[in-house]
């Protein structure tokens, strides 16, 4: 007996509902079923009076129905993942994965407390790697060999930028990283390393013993395996690019020199926001 | 020439900077430790085409840091590039250009920076601040003769 009263109470005040609570079709079907009550609270607006609510329906203007779709608002960044990436030229261009970069809603550099929004400028179809740029290049613009020269057992270096600092810290890291004895892991255009490197290592620099640009991380392939996109690659699709890099094979650092503080010399975080 | 601009978004002014060390010879110049500009041409001379590639990125590096450093959003460097802005052209004004000579220790950090003396004696502390003001970031090829030679234009745009 409450219950169908309940019932009918609901149903009876639920078509008076509309009218004070406004067009709310989704709500109203809700609250079909809630009751009144709940039915305003939703749509926050005053709840009725039992007076009220059991009156009969009274002749009134209904106000005109109000849109509900909002106003245009800035997309909600659901996610952010960061990479590294690292300066080709002296005009702010910068190579990095692909992955890192790829369809991400907004881009943006960070290097020693300074950030800007990046371009994404080109994706390598064939390859992991990735053109950005910035209006500047902060720090040193990478210089790559004429020819890639590494062989099985090269000490090269590899870090994700964010890592770096602790290495430098520690009065530098020459070498983290050996060339693979299958020097590309079966895949061409590739360079493995057994590498430790690990999360926000994409996009970043394999430097060998002279300071150049031997690879460019790419993913992981196994527990210590790292594949990185072999710089030949990377020369070819830079120049499709219309970009022109610095080439030399000769040492751009001292024998002595911290791979680790050329490489923040070079790189930059590059850090993806995705809607 | 070679001039870098940068622009310096509190007082809009700009400095154009260009490093000696990586200019086309013969203005290119590595010079030996504790010699003059003319001296340096002798034995240990070096120009930057003809200096080790190392030698020549860490000149890069340096020129970078400073110009990071005399563009840097704090009170020394504002107030120098005020100075240069209130004061170019006039005749207690900067000089168009000054050759900066480096030296840096084998941590990176700047050693010992000359210059010839602004007419003004606070812009030019202010200057050797701002120039010692940090670590550029690598160690100097061991082999790389000091100090390194380095030219800035001074170019302000109100």
């Amino acid at each position: 007996m409450l219950l169908a009263q309940y019932m009918n109470e609901a149903v009876g005040i639920t078509g008076r509902k509309l009218t004070r609570c406004g067009p709310f079709g989704f709500v109203a079907s809700v609250g079909a079923v809630l009751g009144p009550v709940v039915l305003c609270f939703l749509a926050g607006l005053p709840s009725p009076s039992r007076a009220e609510m059991f009156a009969l329906p009274q002749p009134r203007r209904i106000a005109s129905p109000q849109p509900l779709a909002r106003g245009a608002e800035p997309p909600v960044i659901r996610s952010e993942t960061n990479g590294t990436a690292f300066f080709v030229d002296e005009s702010g261009d910068m190579l990095t994965a692909r992955h890192a970069v790829e369809g991400c809603a907004r881009v943006f550099v960070t290097k020693e407390g300074r950030y800007t929004a990046a371009r994404v400028v080109a994706l390598s179809a064939r390859f992991d790697i990735a053109l950005i740029k910035i209006p500047r290049t902060w720090g040193l613009a990478a210089v790559f060999p004429h020819s890639v020269t590494a062989v099985a057992n090269d000490m090269v270096f590899a870090a994700a930028y964010d890592t770096l600092p602790g290495m430098i810290g520690r009065s530098g890291v020459m070498a983290n990283a050996t060339v693979a004895a299958n020097l590309g892991g079966g895949e061409a255009g590739h360079l493995a390393m057994d590498s430790p490197v690990t999360f926000g290592a994409s996009g970043a620099p394999v430097l060998d013993s002279r300071g150049l640009v031997e690879g460019i991380v790419s993913r992981r392939t196994a527990v210590n395996r790292v594949l990185a996109v072999d710089a030949s690659e990377a020369k070819a699709f830079l120049g499709s690019n219309g970009i022109h890099i610095d080439e030399d094979d000769r040492p751009q650092m001292a024998g002595s020199g911290s791979r680790a503080n050329r490489a923040a010399s070079i790189s930059a975080r590059v850090t993806c926001l995705q809607n | 020439m070679c001039f870098t601009h940068l622009t310096a978004a509190i007082v809009r002014a700009v400095i154009a900077l260009c490093a000696l060390a990586f200019l086309p010879a013969p203005t290119v110049s590595l010079a030996p430790a504790l010699s003059t500009p003319a001296a340096a041409q002798g034995l240990d001379y070096r120009e930057a085409g003809k200096a080790p590639p190392s030698w020549t990125q860490f000149a890069k590096l340096v020129k970078y840091r400073f110009e990071t450093w005399l563009m840097a959003d704090e009170p020394v460097a504002n107030r120098f590039r005020s100075y240069i802005v209130d004061h170019a052209g006039k005749e207690d004004g900067p000089p168009p250009s000054i050759v900066v000579r480096a030296w840096l220790n084998p941590d990176g950090t700047v050693e010992r920076v000359t210059f010839p003396p602004l007419p003004d004696p606070d812009a030019d502390e202010d200057l050797r601040v701002i120039l010692k003001r940090g670590n550029v970031g690598e160690a100097p090829p061991p082999e790389m003769l000091q100090p390194l030679n380095l030219s800035f234009a001074l170019n302000p745009k109100k």
